[in-house]
């Protein structure tokens, strides 16, 4: 069984994880005047970081949907 | 063959066709049969947020800044990440208390105050201001560009047109006309849109679509896939600076745009008012949480590539980056895709100005204006019968005005701006609500005062370092106002305020905007105190997912149904107000006939059902006019406050009849330890009388067997025997009278002559009774000293008698056996007669004196000599002067005689001398 509450925290470390991989310290692993199949490294890593962010959102809201009358 | 009047009739044709969906919706909406009560509408809805500032300026800031347009839309994914429990307390809290707009929200969250209301919608109407010519520059600027076909020619090189030759004011009357006929159709408890709504969906589909197209067409078409402009790009030596985010403006505005995308989400009115107010059921925000930034996904994909793809193939800046989504297709003559992406931008800009001027017009007739004309008492607004067509012409004219202001600026402001840095001072004004309304939600101790000074320092700070500059750059103020201060004042330089310097102007004005409206906020909150409707609302958004958060209302409402239905229906017209107290009786299970008083519940559901069409300030304001709040009623305020001392005070007439019976209970406890204690003193006196009973029976019976054994017994002998039989016979009778008349008078039984006698006549028959006495004793001799003039006594002659004998014969049992002398006296003092008998024998200890009066206690040793009396003599004249009020003692010391004395009330009247007065 699932502990009630556990949609809130899956979102609240997603939010944490996002707000890291999206943070300057990352970011400027991949600020380089590089490419990598002919597409910007900054270019890739932001939109690849982006699709992943909304998968596992998309993964997280809807997994968890048998508990949503539970929420809260 | 894209000729201006086939541009024009497709626009129209569009704009026809969303008439048509926004006809339908509403129309299945009244059915009953939703269309927009899905999450995909839902989320299409929320897409509002993609303007023509995504459509056409985000390729514009690519092109100068590479991936510096992303942050606004990577904001909103990070907001939606945490929609779950944000937006869904918002929507949440909305719901139950009919929030219309942001102004609604913060009004009603601080207390319900319509002066915080009317600022919140000042605000929204000058931040949002600048956005909306943003729009309707886009359109016009499209429309221009594209009417050129086949030449590229920038709308600034056509110079300035007439207001008349003027698209954007074609297109500001169409949209006003739209927003008039779906957004102000009727007032709506709701408040929802549904025609709208689904013309907004729509609209998202229509530009996404188009951008995608562009964006295929270009990257594909144009060139050969996202590599090989990028390629091409890195050959060109100015643009590989844009692969880099230090190109493409550095840090600081990477995190303030990605914070300013974050609130503008939510707090943008037409955000608020597609996400929370129009939002049907809150379980779609679980889809849309992560559906919306996949849109916002998809429409960015190609951003880059067409961004890229323009400034090759336009080098040397000649053609604005803003247009490169129209351009593009028109330079290579697919005049079809030209127009589609022409149609997309106009979608994106309709769908913006459509929601934010409905926004707008609920919050400036619901939360600026009706609070002040109700408040104006000469126009007796208030007893007006049906004001639901002045709310509408309300909202009917501020969408008028909202577009014709927003037109003004257009032309004020001119082509000086970027489109996305328009878009900017707009959301720095929005980021404003995000402190009230983040700390509101989370923390009941954010006060109205802190939320007054907090956006009203924000606002201020926002005007001067993003609005005024904005003029200023335009021509219409100085432009060393800029660059050295007003007035030369450096310090208060717009862009470098208090000497910060190095930062973006967006940037900049963030941070001191949430300086102040953070700082206030939190100050004052801590240092002020809430009213009572404040911390009612406080507690009431904070808690809202608690159960029973049904408002702290201690007030009785003095109104009937039928004053709350006429308020309603004045305001929401009758019909709409019978299918409420429809549904308030389904729901309260009971009927509410109009005669009736309307309770706390009808009245705070009423209030809110109004708060649906004229905001929750206005309908305080309302409410109290019908309800007579009782809380300001001293009277009801006594009242509440008697019923509470009244369980004070039951509650401590309990503890006293506890007490109360806790003592009665030691009592009665007390009282059987006294029955024991009695029973056990009954037993002992039994056994005792008994006892005494026997002393003279065996003495009785031995004689008598002497005198039958021994028949030659000396005749001598045999009479003193039989004297003494005789003497022992005598005591026990004696014994048995006192026994007898010590219980009569116990039980209470004794019959009492009392009568008002001389008591020199009592004295005198108890000496002649014991004259025999001191006849038999003649060495004892009698002194008395009786005056002839005692008042009056009432007694019981012969119980009186009893007791002078009684003391007489101790008396004489005890005194001098040689020189016995035994004193009588009597004498009246002060109210009492007092008698005394006084005899020289041995005497009595002091410790013995109670002793004596005791049952069956003689002095002397019981074991040596022969007891002289029953031992009940002196109880029995306890018993008999206590009946008469008196009291008796003794005096004595031990070989110096005793005196027993006794005194008894004078009789209170000498005329008194029925006896039976006094029988008992």
């Amino acid at each position: 069984m699932k502990r009630p509450g556990i949609l809130n925290e899956r979102h609240a470390a997603l939010f944490l994880f996002a707000i890291m991989v999206l943070s300057p310290p990352f970011l400027f692993i991949f600020d380089k005047s590089v490419q990598f199949a002919g597409i910007p490294v900054l270019y890739l890593y932001l939109f690849v970081v982006w699709a992943l962010l909304i998968a596992l959102l998309a993964f997280a809201s809807e997994l968890s949907r048998p508990e949503r009358d539970r929420e809260e | 063959m894209l000729q201006g009047w086939i541009i024009v009739g497709v626009a129209f044709v569009y704009l026809c066709i969303l008439f048509a969906i926004a006809y339908w919706g509403d129309k299945r909406s009244d059915e009953k049969r939703s269309i927009i009560s899905n999450p995909y509408i839902y989320t299409l809805s929320i897409a509002v947020y993609c303007t023509s500032w995504t459509f056409y300026g985000s390729v514009g800031r690519a092109a100068s800044a590479g991936v510096g347009f992303l942050p606004i839309y990577l904001g909103p994914t990070l907001t939606f990440i945490i929609a779950w429990f944000v937006l869904r307390k918002i929507i949440r809290i909305s719901k139950v208390n009919r929030i219309t707009s942001i102004a609604d929200f913060i009004a009603s969250r601080y207390g319900k105050s319509s002066y915080l209301g009317g600022l919140v919608t000042i605000i929204a109407v000058v931040g949002i201001m600048p956005y909306i010519s943003l729009q309707l520059r886009a359109v016009s600027t499209s429309f221009t560009v594209l009417s050129q076909y086949p030449d590229i020619v920038m709308p600034e090189k056509l110079g300035s047109v007439s207001v008349f030759a003027d698209t954007a004011f074609y297109v500001s009357l169409f949209l006003a006309a739209f927003a008039i006929l779906f957004g102000t159709r009727h007032i709506d408890a709701s408040e929802h849109h549904e025609g709208m709504v689904a013309a907004i969906a729509f609209e998202s589909v229509i530009k996404l679509l188009a951008f995608l197209a562009i964006g295929i067409f270009v990257t594909f078409g144009i060139y050969d896939g996202f590599g090989d402009i990028f390629s091409r790009a890195q050959a060109s030596e100015n643009l590989e600076k844009l692969f880099t985010i230090e190109g493409a403006g550095g840090y600081s505005s990477w995190a303030s745009l990605t914070l300013l995308s974050m609130a503008a989400i939510i707090f943008l009115p037409r955000q608020f008012q597609v996400t929370v107010v129009e939002c049907v059921n809150e379980a779609h925000l679980r889809k849309a949480a992560w559906l919306f930034p996949l849109y916002l996904f998809l429409i960015n994909i190609f951003v880059l590539p067409i961004a890229f793809g323009g400034l090759l193939r336009f080098p040397g800046g000649s053609v604005n980056a803003d247009t490169f989504v129209l351009t593009l297709p028109m330079v290579e003559h697919y005049e079809g895709l030209a127009l589609f992406a022409f149609i997309g931008g106009l979608s994106a800009a309709t769908g913006m100005i459509i929601v934010a001027t409905v926004a707008l017009s609920t919050m400036v007739s619901n939360d600026l204006v009706m609070p002040v004309l109700l408040r104006l008492e000469w126009l007796r607004l208030s007893e007006r019968s049906d004001l639901t067509g002045l709310i509408l012409s309300i909202r009917r004219t501020t969408i008028a005005l909202v577009l014709l202001l927003g037109y003004v600026y257009v032309r004020l402001i001119g082509e000086s701006y970027a489109l996305v840095s328009i878009g900017l001072v707009s959301f720095t004004a929005a980021a404003q609500f995000a402190p009230a309304i983040i700390a509101g939600i989370f923390w009941k101790g954010a006060s109205r005062a802190g939320a007054v000074a907090g956006l009203g320092a924000g606002f201020m700070v926002w005007a001067y370092t993003l609005l005024v500059p904005s003029f200023a750059r335009s021509g219409w103020l100085p432009e060393s106002f800029l660059s050295d201060g007003p007035f030369g004042i450096t310090i208060l330089k717009p862009y470098a305020l208090f000497w910060l310097e190095g930062l973006d102007p967006i940037s900049h004005a963030l941070f001191w905007t949430m300086v102040f409206n953070i700082g206030l906020l939190l100050i004052l909150s801590l240092i002020t105190s809430q009213s009572v409707v404040e911390r009612s609302q406080a507690v009431q958004f904070v808690d809202i997912f608690r159960e029973t958060s049904g408002g702290l209302r201690i007030w009785r409402g003095s109104a009937t149904i039928l004053e709350i239905k006429q308020l309603l229906a004045r305001f929401i017209g009758r019909r709409r107000m019978e299918t409420s107290f429809e549904k308030i009786e389904q729901t309260l299970e009971r009927n509410l006939p109009d005669d009736s008083l309307a309770g706390v519940d009808v009245v705070s559901i009423a209030e809110r059902q109004l708060a649906g069409a004229i905001g929750a300030a206005s309908a305080r304001i309302m409410v109290a006019t019908v309800v007579r709040e009782e809380m300001h009623d001293i009277d009801e305020m006594m009242e509440i406050l008697d019923e509470a001392s009244q369980v004070i005070e039951y509650s401590r007439q309990l503890e006293e009849k506890s007490n109360q019976l806790q003592i009665a209970t030691d009592d009665l406890k007390a009282a059987n330890t006294r029955l024991q204690e009695l029973d056990k003193l009954k037993d002992g006196f039994v056994s005792t009388v008994s006892h005494e009973l026997r002393t003279p029976l065996t003495s009785i019976r031995s004689f008598s067997e002497i005198i039958y054994d021994n028949a030659e017994m000396p005749k001598e002998q045999e009479r003193e025997f039989l004297g003494i039989i005789v003497k022992e016979s005598e005591r026990l009778s004696r014994l048995i009278d006192d026994i007898l008349d010590i219980a009569k008078m116990e039980s209470g039984k004794l019959e009492w002559q009392m009568k008002v006698l001389d008591p020199k006549q009592v004295i005198e028959e108890a000496l002649a009774a014991t004259a025999g006495l001191f006849r038999q004793n003649d060495k004892v001799r009698l002194l008395t000293d009786l005056p002839d003039d005692l008042p009056s006594i009432c007694v019981d002659s012969d119980r009186l008698v009893q007791v002078l004998v009684n003391l007489i014969s101790n008396a004489v049992k005890f005194c001098d056996t040689i020189d016995g002398k035994v004193w009588i006296t009597a004498k009246a003092e002060k109210a009492n007669l007092q008698v005394s008998v006084r005899d020289n024998g041995i005497g009595i200890a002091p410790q013995e004196h109670k002793k004596v009066f005791e049952r069956f206690q003689q002095v002397g040793n019981p074991m040596t000599e022969k007891p002289k009396g029953t031992g009940l003599g002196l109880p029995i004249c306890v018993e008999i002067i206590r009946h008469f009020d008196g009291e008796i003692w003794v005096d004595s010391q031990l070989g110096n005689g005793a005196t027993f004395s006794f005194y008894i009330p004078l009789a209170p009247d000498i005329n008194l001398s029925n006896s039976d007065r006094f029988s008992h």
